[in-house]
């Protein structure tokens, strides 16, 4: 099932930590609308999707909910608790490794196989904790030998990767299979991967306070002298304009962000 | 008596997050890759926080009917780092075997939250390369020894939360 270049576009966006349900998930709107807002007069044809998996989360948390509203003493206590319990939770079952995080990767797959079934050149745009999920399904297609014959990007599910505020550089997730990225093989073609963050990003440096990150490296120490390896990869550091966690969740509107996607799927 | 000092406070941990944001910019008309007289925007973006040093960058190229180029800024200066099977210095073959090409510098600069306004050399030393999955002929500054000069002006603007940066729209394409 060839892809064919001529086919329409489409970017796959996989969200990070959510504190709301599937229903409520617009992040494939913003990547659009940034398209829109930096593709200029390049003539592209493209969609994008979601890839939502924040009701898996809320069903593996449900029975730990009902213990913190049975603790909180208030309205607030329980808001609160609440927020936190989905955001810790989600990391939690990301650092496991539990059922729930291979519920979640097989879905991602099958929402990039579906895309290749079509025929269509497909992106991949994650945010935070999505981009450790994509890092390991894309790994293990690339391990597939159905896919990514080095010789013709036809047969690669993925055309190039985007991540945006990703914590890949933070040592709790440089755990046993996710310590190098799988290699191509002999070939020409490369597989790209721009990793965009911050400095002041929490979420990357692993600095409560938004102290800002020293070095240029982060998805870099992936790189390997071998010329098998076939991953071309960028660290971009970028200016979102907001400081902190607020810089974690302002990559959807940057234009410099914008500007590297209009770049990398037109291409 | 605790009211003012949690007013006090929020106002502080407000203040914490206030900032400015500049956008850096200047334009060109030169030709490209392909040898047509065409505008070229270049941009970046800095934010001084009250809190926080300032950050700023990468910039980006926009080339009219063409694709947008990312400076970055790297320990050797701030660069442009080609794409094998995207980018090729000129007189090499297009399909280059290293994932590290060279493809063009600020001159002098290596620092962006160190600039203020005032000319920016640029200098492009590749070749676009144009393969199937590309929707147009890949096109943007044309590669050549003398550098080009931008004279770059900078907009300012205060924030109490910070600012997405407002980026000049792509130049757009007047003859395809």
């Amino acid at each position: 099932m060839p892809v064919d270049p001529l086919k329409e576009r489409e970017i796959l966006v996989v969200h990070g930590v959510q504190t709301s349900s599937d229903a409520q998930l617009n992040q494939d709107q913003l990547i659009k609308t940034l398209i829109e807002n930096r593709i200029g007069s390049i003539p592209l044809r493209f969609a994008t999707r979601l890839y939502r998996y924040e009701n898996i989360n809320d069903d593996a948390l449900r029975k730990y909910k009902l213990l913190l509203n049975l603790l909180a003493i208030n309205p607030v206590g329980k808001v609160v608790a609440d927020n936190v319990l989905e955001m810790a939770g989600d990391v939690v079952i990301a650092l496991r490794n539990s059922s729930t995080a291979a519920k979640i990767r097989a879905g991602l797959k099958a929402a990039i196989l579906d895309i290749f079934q079509r025929e269509a050149p497909c992106y991949i745009v994650a945010h935070s904790l999505g981009s450790i999920y994509t890092f390991d399904v894309l790994n293990r297609l690339m391990r597939d030998d159905q896919y990514f014959d080095r010789a013709s990007r036809r047969s690669w599910p993925v055309q190039g990767l985007i991540t945006i505020g990703s914590p890949i550089g933070l040592d709790m997730f440089r755990v046993r299979g996710r310590k190098s990225v799988a290699s191509l093989g002999e070939g020409h073609k490369w597989f790209r991967w721009h990793n965009y963050y911050d400095l002041t990003d929490p979420v990357v440096s692993g600095k409560i306070f938004g102290q800002q990150l020293q070095g240029y490296i982060i998805a870099e120490t992936y790189l390997k002298q071998s010329l098998k390896q076939g991953w071309v990869i960028r660290d971009r550091q970028v200016d979102t304009g907001k400081g902190w966690l607020m810089a974690h969740v302002a990559y959807w509107e940057n234009p410099i962000v914008g500007d590297g996607l209009v770049d990398m799927i037109t291409n | 008596m605790r009211k003012p000092i949690l007013i006090i406070l929020c106002i502080l941990c407000l203040g914490a997050q206030g900032c400015a944001t500049y956008m850096y910019h200047g334009s060109i008309d030169a030709m490209d890759s392909a040898g047509k007289e065409r505008h070229f925007i270049l941009y970046w973006s800095k934010t001084d926080g009250l809190l926080w040093p300032a950050k700023a960058g990468p910039a980006s190229l926009l080339t009219e009917c063409g694709n947008p180029v990312i400076f970055v800024e790297r320990p050797e200066g701030i660069v442009f780092r080609g794409t094998p099977g995207q980018d090729a210095p000129v007189g090499t073959p297009a399909t280059m075997t290293q994932p590290e090409i060279p493809c063009g510098s600020f001159i002098g600069e290596t620092k962006f939250v160190a600039f203020d306004e005032g000319p920016v050399m640029l200098r492009i030393s590749c070749e676009p390369v144009t393969d199937e999955f590309a929707v147009q002929p890949r096109r943007y500054l044309q590669a050549r020894p003398e550098p080009y000069r931008f004279d770059i002006i900078s907009t300012k603007e205060w924030s109490l939360f910070g600012k997405d940066p407002v980026a000049p729209d792509p130049p757009p394409c007047r003859q395809p």
